[in-house]
């Protein structure tokens, strides 16, 4: 008799996870794209350009910022719970020791590592825009304010920008599951929507409340929270909704077909 | 000590039923032959076995436990079929080693061994494998394992002869060598019976039997001769097939309860005793209609 292993459900969860971390390298080699083109883009395209004169003195002033670089991690962070939800890439967990939840964990455990790298890659990049821009331009037109970076607000933008990585991931890992579900949900997300869009058009007018203010309000909640803990504990809550959410969905799919 | 134990197992498809009320056991330390035509519900009741499929009804109980979504029974378990997912982004050799992280049991020697044996490029991709290099890949993974339950479905789709001839004697060996519960799926019961103990044949989602190759080999009997005298000779008996030779002669399978003074008459009377093979038997045993594929020939020249 072979001798049975009594498998430690942490013990498998930390195996898959490094497993994935390893086997997910193109995840990361992606994202590397995604920020060289949007570091490309960012030296190309000047963000806010404006001039102003008087009399024969004319200045041109342009600012240049690593907002782009964050917006294309954003997207590339979209791209990624598509790929982890897909029924090819799930069943790899189960050619080898898993359960559902393992899967989801080591999943989810991932998810929140890429954030974190591309986070910080992305707000690193500002700092390279800023090295980039010096060498390209000449470097006495560079107005020094916001030129230099304090190492707080850089840690302070890496944490926010993580945060706001998971909660896309989050929300978009829900939808993959989802749609794996069954396609009639993806009907009915798209008819809830639908519902609800028309539901504004019809009825704002009586209520004084139209669809920009709850989209804002939805927004508001998140952005313009001016507390980087409360901001935090906002974020993680929501992303804990949907990751339990897609847990749960996991919990309604076969194993492996 | 029963690995495996299932009673009234039941799983519909929607209307369809692909197991229905199946009840059997699999003792530990055994190979068991799963046999039945496609769609009698093999694959199904593997998955079934592994965790992957939950039944509709009845019970399931695999090392005790129910295995849909248990950890206890994947980490005990080796499923291989030739859908396995494996991640693109490793090579042969790297996959090998990221596997044997799963596994406390994995026998590192066998799987260089074969991995070598059969010529298989450690730095080629699993993606890049012909259908048969992939089955022989699966093959490797899932005897090096050495899982305390080790299933295979269709686990030589795509290989040569000479590969299966040497999967089996690997297979073989190896369960001497480690003995330990193994589950092979096939409709060519020719080619594995000689490694096979026990058999368990399907049909339409249902069992049709379960017993020892040996007892099932010698099961059944072919009579073939004249018409009225094998009438004679299988009044009240079990028929399983009967085909028309020519004429008036005729080919009945008969279930072997024969008296040997019986055999003596059977042969006084002209009727010749043939043996029937196991595979053969299977085929007989598990057919959807009465007659065979003549009889559709035959018919369409009638009309």
């Amino acid at each position: 008799m072979m001798y049975l292993i009594e498998p430690n459900s942490f013990n498998i969860l930390k195996k898959q996870y490094f497993f994935k971390l390893k086997t997910n390298f193109g995840l990361i080699f992606n994202l590397i794209l995604f920020q060289i083109f949007a570091i490309f883009l960012s030296l190309v395209v000047k963000m806010t350009s404006s001039s102003f004169g008087m009399d024969e003195l004319t200045f041109y002033v342009s600012s240049f910022s690593g907002n782009i670089v964050i917006g294309f991690t954003l997207i590339w962070a979209c791209t990624v719970p598509a790929i982890l939800t897909n029924s090819k890439i799930r069943n790899i967990d189960f050619t080898f020791v898993s359960n559902r939840f393992t899967s989801n964990i080591s999943n989810i455990g991932l998810l929140i590592t890429l954030s974190l790298f591309g986070s910080v890659t992305a707000c690193l990049s500002s700092n390279l825009i800023r090295v980039l821009f010096y060498f390209i331009s000449n470097p006495k037109s560079i107005v020094n304010e916001g030129f230099f970076v304090s190492p707080q607000y850089i840690l302070i933008s890496i944490i926010s920008t993580t945060l706001y990585i998971i909660l896309v991931m989050s929300i978009l890992y829900f939808l993959g599951l989802l749609k794996q579900l069954t396609k009639v949900f993806i009907i009915l997300f798209f008819a809830i929507a639908v519902a609800i869009i028309l539901g504004f058009k019809l009825f704002s007018s009586t209520i004084n409340f139209t669809l920009i203010d709850l989209i804002n309000k939805v927004f508001n909640f998140y952005k313009g929270e001016s507390s980087l803990v409360v901001f935090a504990v906002k974020v993680l809550l929501t992303a804990l909704v949907f990751f339990s959410g897609a847990t749960l969905i996991s919990s309604k799919l076969e194993v492996r077909r | 000590m029963s690995i495996i134990q299932c009673t009234n197992l039941t799983k519909d498809y929607g209307n369809a039923k692909a197991l229905s009320d199946l009840s059997f056991t699999i003792e530990e330390n055994t190979i068991t032959g799963l046999i039945g035509r496609n769609g009698a519900g093999k694959t199904t009741l593997l998955k079934t076995i592994a965790g992957f499929i939950k039944n509709t009804s009845g019970e399931i109980s695999v090392l005790g436990k129910n295995p849909f979504d248990c950890l206890d029974v994947s980490a005990n378990t080796f499923f291989a079929d030739d859908n396995m997912a494996f991640p693109v982004e490793l090579t042969l050799s790297e996959l090998l080693e990221e596997i044997s992280n799963f596994y406390p049991n994995w026998d590192v020697s066998l799987a260089k061994g074969l991995f070598e044996y059969f010529g298989l490029n450690p730095k080629q991709y699993h993606a890049g494998l012909s259908k048969g290099q992939k089955s022989t890949f699966n093959m490797i993974v899932a005897l090096s394992s050495h899982s305390a339950l080790t299933i295979f479905d269709e686990p030589t789709t795509g290989m040569d002869a000479s590969v299966r001839k040497d999967f089996y004697r690997a297979l073989l060996k190896d369960y001497i060598q480690y003995p330990r519960t193994i589950i092979l799926s096939s409709h060519l019961l020719s080619e594995i019976e000689d490694i096979l103990e026990n058999i368990l044949l399907l049909k339409n989602g249902t069992k049709v039997l379960q017993m020892p190759v040996e007892n099932l080999k010698e099961m059944a009997i072919g009579l073939r001769g004249d018409i009225n005298s094998i009438n004679m000779l299988t009044n009240g008996k079990e028929i399983i097939h009967t085909e028309k030779i020519n004429g008036n002669h005729i080919l009945v399978v008969v279930k072997n309860d024969f008296t040997e003074t019986a055999l003596q008459q059977a042969n006084v009377l002209g009727v010749e005793i043939l043996q029937v093979s196991a595979d053969d038997l299977c085929v007989y045993l598990t057919a959807k209609s009465q007659g065979g594929i003549d009889d559709v020939f035959n018919r369409a020249k009638l009309i």
